[in-house]
């Protein structure tokens, strides 16, 4: 048992009934706490959390409370000024609901239990497999509210759908998400999620979205992330996948406290194909880590891993890429790239692909890279008339939007691009 | 120095990581010349050529390149390009990431702003473009293309001709423009150079062999060996060379 464990615990004993009685959970959260005290908090020994940094969640006295203060939206991208809005783990309209023609539901976790408790729970934990490190079960412990999208067969959503993760509370608080993105056979949604915090901000968040993609569908989730303060956030995706089915999931850090992001996918049937992502921009102080896995779980499926970080000032990256590739899994193609650029003497990455392959017929191939800007390049640019901290501003923003090359949207692609270029011009090195 | 002196080298040594290469070069390049460099491996010619451009690697110990009275030398390559020197490179580098058009609209407009000029509208950029890319023969690498990445040498020789002809620039250094090129892409390159030959401004081509300088005809072919320009003469001095070698040179 882990400090961390009985915090958790404790903080669920007090806040059970209100946490009941804003997302009525019956049982599953009495059984989730029987799985947490059993496998107990990740600790740092662990091979998949050494990286991250877990002494302020096991120091601090976390608390649980409903608040709901005032957005401040003059921090936000003009695109999202508009979006439903999370506000402290819970959807700031009651009644966050909409049920299309033809049968699409957006809304919140909150109004799709009321209104198709069913479906909800057809897939709530369902992606849950093997909860190594208890994710799950404190997510479900906790979790207060999340994003529903659901998408009936042969759908397509043409408009993205967006929508805010925003923090702003002071008094070491927790917030628990959990997002559901379901798309039935060959249906299809993109979802856009800005994940935001205040400067006094020090939640400790824990999200976690689950897809599901049928046969021949399509979910493309994306992340934009803007931590201030000392938010905390463990931020986690869990896919499967069916047969000639696409997921893409790209998570684009432009600042932060302490992040770890996690991307996971399972293929369920053969010709899936995956294309998961993410960039960090980390300057000053800024922990930022991913952790991928893909489970090649049957044959003739496709993923790739494109992964970048831009470090500069005493800022702490590392990227852990595991593919498994199980015995039958023949004809698997997987790709990972994890290319960093380290800006200052004191950032450091640490990047490690690990590979786990039990078929014999596959492709397999993983590059990392830890360098800093081509000092040619530079020159060649410098050599046109280019100032000089233009000429790194322009490598860093192509460097780091290469990232985004697979995401459709190329109105959100443009977007991105705009932030990274502006985070870029604010670091200085 | 005459009034009409695009760019002088006064005494140029110059040496990277210790060891010296250029060990006392003079030359005077006057408004309207094309003056060649020629010379063996290893005589310096790259160098000088890397020096003009202001790359870091090389440290000049003595000596003073002045361009249009103002030395150079401590001048940033960024501020040297915006005064109107071009360096056309032996090995252009790559890329990735960054679009050709973005790029050469970049480059257009950082020389217009210092210039006090407004950006280039859109349209004119386009057509401007197109114009010059077609004259090269290269309007396919514009097109959904980063800078010089999957270009054969030729390319990228023409694509370091294309952003001559944007910039117009007044003194081109051509440092060995038709290395790895075949003749029907040398005779284009020189065909850009010659098109833009004008009054007021001036080219320096650094070349090994005196093929180019049958298309791109010097003033004054200079020979430099073993850091020291050792002889100057017309543009028959390349048939010299052609006929006896560097070795007679020496």
């Amino acid at each position: 048992m882990n400090r961390s464990t009985d915090k958790f615990l404790t903080l669920f004993q007090k806040a059970e009934s209100s946490l009941e009685q804003l997302l009525p959970l019956g049982q599953r959260r009495q059984k989730a706490r029987a799985t947490f005290e059993h496998v107990g908090f990740p600790m740092q020994k662990m091979e998949k959390w050494r990286n991250s940094h877990l002494r302020t969640i096991r120091e601090t006295d976390w608390v649980f409370e409903r608040t709901q203060p005032a957005v401040d939206k003059t921090q936000w991208p003009e695109r999202f000024r508009h979006a439903p809005v999370f506000v402290n783990g819970v959807a700031e309209s009651d009644d966050f609901w909409e049920e299309r023609a033809d049968g699409v539901q957006i809304g919140s976790l909150r109004a799709a239990l009321k209104h198709t408790p069913q479906r909800v729970f057809d897939h709530f934990n369902k992606n849950n497999k093997e909860d190594l490190f208890g994710t799950f079960a404190l997510n479900t412990l906790l979790v207060t509210d999340g994003l529903w999208v659901y998408v009936p067969k042969g759908i397509r959503v043409e408009t993205p759908v967006l929508a805010v993760q925003y923090s702003s509370g002071k008094h070491h608080a927790v917030n628990h998400l959990r997002h559901i993105l379901v798309v039935e056979e060959a249906a299809s949604v993109d979802v856009q999620m800005l994940q935001i915090s205040t400067p006094d901000d020090n939640h400790f968040i824990q999200d976690i979205t689950e897809c599901f993609v049928a046969d021949r569908g399509i979910i493309r989730r994306h992340a934009l992330q803007q931590f201030q303060g000392e938010t905390i956030c463990f931020s986690t995706a869990f896919s499967t996948q069916g047969e000639a089915s696409e997921y893409h999931s790209n998570v684009t850090t432009l600042s932060s406290h302490n992040t770890r992001n996690e991307q996971h996918t399972r293929f369920d049937k053969p010709d899936g194909v995956a294309r998961l992502g993410g960039l960090y921009l980390a300057a000053e102080k800024e922990r930022v880590e991913h952790q991928v896995f893909i489970d090649h779980a049957v044959p003739d499926c496709e993923s790739h891993e494109k992964f970048a970080g831009v470090l500069s000032g005493h800022a702490q990256g590392a990227f852990t890429g595991h593919i498994l590739v199980r015995e039958d899994a023949q004809k698997t193609n997987a790709f990972q790239a994890s290319n960093n650029m380290v800006l200052s003497d004191d950032a450091r990455v640490r990047s490690l692909p690990f590979l786990e392959i039990y078929a014999d017929d596959v492709k397999c191939s993983h590059g990392a890279t830890v360098g800093k800007l081509d000092d040619e390049a530079l020159f060649y640019l410098r050599s046109r008339g280019i100032g000089a901290e233009e000429a790194k501003r322009i490598l860093l923003t192509s460097f780091a939007a290469a990232t985004l090359e697979d995401v459709e949207d190329e109105n959100y692609k443009q977007f991105v691009v705009d932030e990274i270029q502006s985070k870029l011009a604010a670091v200085s090195q | 120095m005459s009034n009409n002196t695009l760019l002088e080298i006064k005494d140029l040594h110059a040496e990277v990581e210790g060891k010296k290469i250029l060990k006392g070069i003079n030359l005077s390049i006057p408004a309207g010349s094309v003056h060649a460099i020629m010379g063996p491996n290893g005589a310096g010619k790259s160098t000088l050529g890397s020096v003009i451009a202001g790359k870091e690697e090389f440290e000049v110990t003595r000596g003073e390149v002045l361009y249009k009275g103002r030395n150079i030398l401590e001048m940033d390559p960024e501020e040297r390009a915006l005064e109107g020197v071009f360096m056309s490179f032996q090995n252009p580098v790559e890329i990735p990431g960054v679009s050709m058009p973005n790029f050469l609209r970049t480059i257009i407009n950082a020389h217009r702003e210092h210039r006090g000029e407004e950006p280039i509208a859109p349209a004119e950029f386009l057509r401007l473009m197109k114009e010059k890319a077609a004259f090269l023969g290269i309007e396919k690498m514009i097109r959904g293309r980063s800078v010089n990445e999957g270009f054969s040498g030729g390319e990228k020789k023409k694509n370091e001709m294309l952003q001559m002809m944007l910039l117009e620039p007044q003194f081109v250094v051509l440092d060995e423009l038709d290395s790895g090129l075949d003749i029907d892409a040398i005779r284009k390159v020189s065909e850009a150079v010659n098109q833009m030959r004008s009054p007021d401004n001036a080219f320096l081509a650094i070349t090994h062999y005196q093929r180019l300088l049958d298309y791109i005809v010097p003033d004054v072919i200079h020979i430099l060996v073993d850091g020291r320009i050792v002889k100057s003469g017309d543009k028959n001095l390349a048939l010299e060379l052609e006929k006896d070698g560097y070795e007679m040179m020496l």
